[in-house]
C-alpha cells in the first residue's frame, strides 16, 4: 500500500474540521451583517455595502501551506509540523463598500463590538492607498478556539476587480500557475488599482460638490 | 541592478511551480526566500560557486532535508529533460 503523503494527511485534517470552519464562517457573516445593518439602512442612493463570505477550499488551503515552504515542497519526514489550522483565513468575509469614504465608518462600527474589538489588524497592501486595506484576524471562542477567521473591508471597485484577478492569478489552474510572480501582470494590476482609487476619489469630490446647497 | 536581474543575467530562469531561480545547466537553484533575505553580493558568490558534479546545489534559508532535496531534484530534472 503506498505511503500517505503530507497532502493526504492535510486533506483528512481539513475534512475533520470543515464543520467548524463552516460554523465560524456563518457566525462571522451573521455578526458583520448584524453590526452593519444600521449603516446599510441609511445608505444614500449611490452608496453600497455588500458582505461576501467564503470557506477556504481544501486544495487552496494545501496550496497556501505548501507555498509557505521553500521550494514549495512539504518534507515527508516532518509531516507532523504541518497543519491546516496554521492558516488564518479558513473562514473569511469581505465587506465591499462604495464609495470608499464609507470604509472608515464601517471599520469603526465593526471594531466597537466583541469579538472584533480584540482581533489582530494586519493591513493588506495595495497600490491605491498607502494605508492599505483594513484586514483583521481572530477567533469566535464559543464556536472554535482553533479555526481562525478573517475579515476585510474593501473599496467595492477594488474588491470586484480582485474577485476576477485573484481567481486567475492565485488559483491552481495549470497554465496560469505562478502568474502572480510575473512582472508584466503585476505592473498592470498596480495601474488598475491606482486608476480605480482615483476614480473613487474623483467620484467623492463630485458628490461633495453636488451635495452642497447652491450659493445665493 | 535588481537581484532577479543578477540571476537572469547568469542564465537563471524563474520556476513558477517551485518559486525558485534555477540554472538547469549548472544544476543550481535559489529559493525566493533566500533571494529576498540575502545581499546581491551573496547571490553573486553563489552564482560563481563551482557546480557540484552530478548533484544539485540549493541556496535556501533553511538547508533542505534529503527528502526535500530528492523531490526537488526529481522535479527539476524532469523539467530540464
Amino acid at each position: 500500500m503506498p505511503e500517505r503523503t503530507v497532502e493526504d494527511r492535510l486533506r483528512e485534517e481539513y475534512f475533520d474540521i470543515l464543520p467548524d470552519i463552516r460554523r465560524v464562517a456563518w457566525q462571522l457573516e451573521t455578526e458583520i451583517m448584524h453590526i452593519t445593518l444600521p449603516l446599510k439602512q441609511s445608505l444614500a442612493h449611490y452608496e453600497q455595502l455588500v458582505v461576501k463570505s467564503r470557506v477556504k477550499e481544501c486544495e487552496s488551503a494545501i496550496k497556501t501551506l505548501r507555498g509557505q515552504q521553500e521550494g514549495n515542497v512539504f518534507d515527508p519526514e516532518k509531516r507532523e509540523k504541518y497543519s491546516i489550522l496554521d492558516l488564518k483565513d479558513l473562514a473569511g468575509s469581505r465587506v465591499l463598500v462604495f464609495p470608499r469614504n464609507g470604509l472608515i465608518k464601517t471599520v469603526q462600527m465593526l471594531r466597537q463590538y466583541e469579538p472584533f474589538r480584540d482581533w489582530v489588524a494586519e493591513p493588506l497592501s495595495y497600490a491605491g492607498d498607502e494605508r492599505g486595506i483594513p484586514m483583521y484576524f481572530g477567533f469566535f471562542p464559543a464556536i472554535s478556539s482553533t479555526v481562525c477567521a478573517e475579515f476585510q473591508v474593501v473599496p467595492m471597485l477594488i474588491g470586484l476587480f480582485w474577485e476576477v484577478e485573484h481567481s486567475a492569478m492565485y488559483k491552481p489552474i495549470g497554465w496560469a500557475k505562478g502568474i502572480e510572480n510575473d512582472e508584466g501582470m503585476n505592473s498592470c494590476r498596480t495601474e488598475v488599482e491606482i486608476s480605480l482609487a482615483r476614480f473613487e476619489a474623483e467620484f467623492e469630490k463630485f458628490v461633495e460638490k453636488n451635495s452642497q446647497p447652491p450659493s445665493e | 541592478m535588481k537581484k532577479s536581474e543578477v540571476l537572469f543575467a547568469a542564465n537563471y530562469r524563474y520556476n513558477f511551480d517551485r518559486d525558485l531561480y534555477v540554472n538547469y545547466a549548472a544544476k543550481k537553484a535559489f529559493s525566493i526566500e533566500f533571494v529576498d533575505d540575502h545581499s546581491e553580493e551573496d547571490l553573486r558568490r553563489g552564482i560563481q560557486e563551482s557546480p557540484n558534479g552530478n548533484g544539485w546545489i540549493f541556496y535556501f534559508n533553511v538547508p533542505p532535508s534529503d527528502s526535500i532535496r530528492r523531490q526537488l531534484e526529481q522535479v527539476l530534472e524532469s523539467v530540464h529533460r
